[in-house]
């Protein structure tokens, strides 16, 4: 009793300090115009490649612009651009997991199929083509990953929904004469957001890593907006004489995702949720 | 298990279609002209007339089922059409740049099997533990990591700090190592992690109390019996993964400048070639079915409990 107390205790420790890392992460992005130092995006060429100083705390870049404020604007992007693919893929998801799920018959057969053979291309070469196909760009990118994510909530949402339907409650709302809408609404919705919860928090990180790796390949952010994957990219270069540039933001990425990860981890260990 | 073998080919079947049609669907949408789109990436200026007839040589200007079927008969004789750029068949580009990135996918893979089989398995031994934390850690690790990051991590330390390996290029094994160690780490978080759960998970089970209370050996039981199963999942992992190392080593070969077929691909998407681009990712579909069809049969094999052999005795 006493061990199984302590144990919730520790995952609830992980659980507290992940949310504030989050949350600190979420006041940057809101307030990065009045905390970073100077313009992220401002070119000064004879303050380029500089030392930490008071002035710019982690130095400059090669074309004398601040690291410091392009990592905290570089966290609006990938935060905000995670945050819009996860939504946009699980509305989606939700949509078709529960007219799969509550319908059946042909329609789920022809929505699941449709899903296998999308799940069958790897989901960041589909990413790759379709900003192949489309043209590169920070739109087509973000397109692109939801369009690859939303099967995955649909065929999550899809089963629960399937095994909600045999509850006897459903039954009993569908004798008393529920529209199929209000029992939507009112009893599987709210059934399975918080399994979804627990999934999204696990899919931001996917969502943040992917976002980067494509802007860092040059097909996603372009320059100059600063994006911590494109930051990567443009520090390679300096690898040698400043690793300092491509170091930070990599940095900024392996604490986010790792912080959405073990969130996402401790809830579902927490609540029971499985993960994909 | 004849029978099962054969269902079990015919499911990848009407999924590798949805996969085909999805590709010829998304090229279809996009607002591109395969004609226009196949000039400007062989840098030339096309007049109407030019248009006309490349549309008509793509046929394009037949019913879209039409297209659509000879397309998938062009597929089946694995002719994914001539790349826009060299003008060379894609399938012979794929093929002379694909030794470069098997080689380097063979690599990583080994290294993840070797490192994660020997942590995994002691980790769901001894849990709780320091190698038990250690590996949790690592998988933690592992799966954070962009792998462009820590591929310049790796020559960052490697070989400007320490000079102990080239930092790009190929030729030696010393070529091999970093590409394939930055490749394998997200995979040896992965097996890892799957390897000490299912092991956690076997011995919970009742062969294992049965083979105990018979009196067998610790290290037998472990070694003979928990080991063989648990490591199932882990060759399932391996099947699912096929596909993501594919798309990782694109990655990976940007950061090491790897001649192997990833480069080719950024090109081709830069470059708008979409032959080249819808060859690939319908050549990595079909891996990945027929990889995870395999593995299928090969935790049949592995598995007594799936076999018909192993059903007899029970």
């Amino acid at each position: 009793m006493k061990a199984k107390f302590r144990d919730m205790l520790k995952s609830q420790k992980v659980i507290v300090i992940c949310s504030l890392i989050l949350f600190l992460l979420f006041l940057i992005t809101i307030f990065a115009p009045w905390i970073a130092p100077n313009d992220p995006i401002a070119v000064n060429l004879a303050h380029k490649l500089q030392p930490p100083s008071l002035e710019y705390p982690l130095g400059t870049d090669h074309l004398g612009r601040c690291t410091f404020s392009r990592i905290l604007y570089g966290a609006r992007i990938s935060l905000g651009f995670a945050f819009l693919i996860f939504i946009s893929a699980l509305s989606m998801g939700l949509i078709i997991g529960i007219i799969s799920g509550y319908v059946g018959g042909w329609v789920d057969q022809l929505l699941m199929r449709f899903g296998d053979g999308l799940m069958a291309i790897p989901s960041l070469l589909f990413v790759l083509g379709f900003v192949g196909i489309w043209g590169a760009g920070l739109k087509q990118v973000v397109l692109g990953l939801i369009l690859v994510q939303w099967v995955y909530y649909a065929r999550v949402i899809r089963g629960m929904v399937l095994s909600l339907k045999e509850q006897n409650y459903i039954t009993a709302a569908k004798i008393s004469g529920s529209s199929t809408w209000i029992i939507m609404k009112k009893h599987i919705i709210p059934n399975v957001l918080p399994s979804l919860a627990v999934m999204g928090t696990l899919e931001m990180g996917w969502a943040i890593m992917n976002l980067s790796s494509m802007s860092f390949l040059g097909l996603g952010v372009q320059p100059p907006t600063p994006e911590w994957g494109a930051m990567i990219h443009e520090g390679k270069s300096y690898i040698r004489t400043n690793p300092a540039l491509m170091i930070y933001p990599g940095l900024m990425i392996m604490l986010v995702v790792i912080t959405f990860n073990l969130l996402g981890e401790s809830l579902s260990e927490r609540f029971g949720v499985k993960r994909r | 298990m004849g029978t099962y073998v054969l269902k079990r080919i015919m499911t990848i079947i009407p999924i590798f279609l949805i996969a085909t049609l999805l590709t010829f669907g998304m090229i279809n949408l996009s607002p591109v002209d395969p004609a226009e789109a196949y000039f400007t990436a062989a840098h030339i200026q096309a007049t109407d007339e030019m248009l006309e007839q490349k549309r008509h040589e793509f046929g394009l200007d037949q019913p879209l089922l039409i297209q659509y079927v000879n397309a998938l008969i062009k597929i089946c004789q694995f002719d994914f059409g001539i790349s826009y750029v060299t003008n060379k068949p894609v399938w012979e580009e794929i093929t002379s740049r694909m030794p470069a990135t098997i080689q380097l996918t063979i690599g990583s893979l080994l290294i993840a099997i070797l490192v994660s089989i020997p942590i995994g398995f002691l980790a769901g031994m001894k849990k709780n533990t320091g190698i038990d934390h250690f590996s949790r850690f690592l998988s933690f690790i592992g799966a954070s990591i962009p792998s462009f990051w820590l591929g310049y991590l790796f020559i960052f330390f490697f070989s400007v700090k320490l000079d102990l390996f080239p930092v790009e290029g190929t030729g030696t094994w010393k070529h091999l190592i970093l590409p394939s160690l930055t490749l394998a780490f997200p995979l040896i978080a992965l097996y890892t992690r799957l390897l000490r759960a299912s092991v956690l998970e076997n011995l919970q089970e009742s062969y294992v109390l049965f083979a105990r209370t018979r009196g067998i050996h610790e290290k037998v039981i472990m070694g003979k019996h928990v080991l063989r199963i648990a490591i199932s999942p882990m060759i399932t992992g391996l099947g699912m993964n096929l596909g993501n190392l594919m798309t990782g080593a694109i990655i990976v070969e940007a950061v090491f400048s790897w001649p192997g077929f990833g480069r080719y691909f950024i090109d081709a998407i830069f470059n708008r070639d979409v032959p080249v681009i819808q060859g690939y990712v319908l050549l990595a579909a079909g891996l990945f079915l027929i990889s995870n069809l395999i593995v299928d049969l090969i935790q049949m094999y592995i598995d007594p409990r799936i076999s018909r052999k192993g059903r007899q005795y029970q």
